[in-house]
């Protein structure tokens, strides 16, 4: 059990680290995502992103990341950015019919 | 309405990678029209992508990996290796990233397929790594495991076996079956793809004769020339099939592909 936890906690570390290459940010930053990462889990820590104190860039990155990840199909969104997300995108598709 | 939903995942992968790696979206857009979008991320030079492009969608691939894995982690507190397909994504999300170097893995399994251990067996070079059955054969006593899923990855990018990769299967089954412990697969790891040599039927029967163990060399240079096309390397490009109408490789029901012990 130990051991599992071990492999966990190196695998929290490993994707902070991954992200703070992907955006470029100094140690302290990877730090505080391995932190919020480690305490909420991976899902919800992108579910959760509005609630943690990230700079803009850092949150716009993360964000960004959401993206990804959602367009993939992983559930990583909030309901209420899914909604929002979908309502968008069926207004301006839908938008242009009117003519 | 699908067709819709199908577009709000696809513009926001769209946005997310073009914030990310500067890729403009109308180029990915133009792909997207005539491709499968995802492509990008298996495949990123069919987008001809700069250098400082192509590795933020390295370590992004990365990144996806790890977080799958986590999510796995998270989802169950043991994780459970009961199919090809669930042991070759969790060794994707291990192996995937490693470009640099050979890495052989194996995965300690009870009755009830849960993973006791995973364990880092041997580390090589870009192109070998060596394997000690005598390594392998202490890690599994140790656990008191009842089967072994081995892995290790390609960093040239083959997915197809080399004749180092059937031995030492061979070796290792040979060594294990009058232990009652069985070699269930041996998934090869390119990139973000894998090969489970279960699913193909070619895990080997235990030979006597093959019983060694002596230290063995893995290559993914020498590679058998006996597949037609490597698994899921292509899938991704023929979204469009019915997966219902294909018949998959002795595949007769839902849960064909679980272990067999």
């Amino acid at each position: 059990m130990l051991q599992d936890k071990t492999n966990k906690q190196k695998d929290y570390e490993r994707a902070s680290q991954l992200l703070g290459r992907l955006f470029e940010v100094d140690s302290d930053i990877t730090e505080q995502i391995s932190r919020c990462i480690q305490y909420y889990g991976a899902v919800e820590f992108f579910k959760n992103l509005e609630s943690f104190d990230f700079s803009a860039d850092v949150f716009e990155k993360l964000d960004a990341v959401r993206l990804v990840l959602f367009g993939m199909g992983e559930e990583v969104m909030p309901e209420v950015l899914i909604d929002e997300i979908t309502t968008q995108k069926i207004d301006s598709t839908e938008g242009g019919a009117e003519q | 309405m699908k067709k819709k939903y199908d577009e709000t995942y696809a513009s926001s992968f769209i946005k997310g990678l073009t914030r990310l790696t500067g890729i403009s979206e109308s180029k990915l857009k133009k792909y997207a029209a005539e491709n499968n979008l995802f492509n990008v991320l298996e495949h990123p030079n069919i987008i001809e992508p700069n250098k400082q492009q192509l590795e933020k969608i390295h370590v992004l691939n990365e990144f996806i990996s790890t977080y799958k894995l986590l999510k796995l982690q998270e989802k169950e507190n043991k994780i459970v290796l009961n199919s090809s397909t669930v042991a070759g994504e969790y060794f994707v999300s291990l192996l995937g990233g490693i470009k640099d170097r050979e890495k052989f893995m194996a995965a300690f399994l009870d009755s009830g397929n849960n993973i006791i251990e995973t364990r880092t067996l041997s580390e090589g070079s870009i192109g070998e790594a060596v394997v000690y059955p005598r390594m392998v054969l202490k890690a599994a006593l140790d656990c008191d495991c009842k089967s072994i899923i081995l892995a290790h990855n390609h960093p040239g990018g083959s997915l197809t076996p080399s004749i180092q990769d059937r031995d030492i299967t061979e070796r290792l089954v040979s060594i294990f079956a009058p232990l009652q412990i069985s070699v269930v697969d041996h998934i090869i790891v390119a990139n973000i793809n894998y090969h489970s040599m279960a699913e193909r039927g070619s895990i080997p029967q235990p030979s006597p004769k093959s019983v060694s163990y002596n230290a063995m060399p893995l290559s993914d240079i020498k590679n058998v020339k006996e597949e037609t096309m490597d698994f899921n390397a292509d899938m991704s490009e023929k979204d469009d099939i019915d997966l219902d109408n294909i018949d998959f490789l002795e595949q007769d029901g839902e849960e064909e592909d679980e272990w067999e012990i």
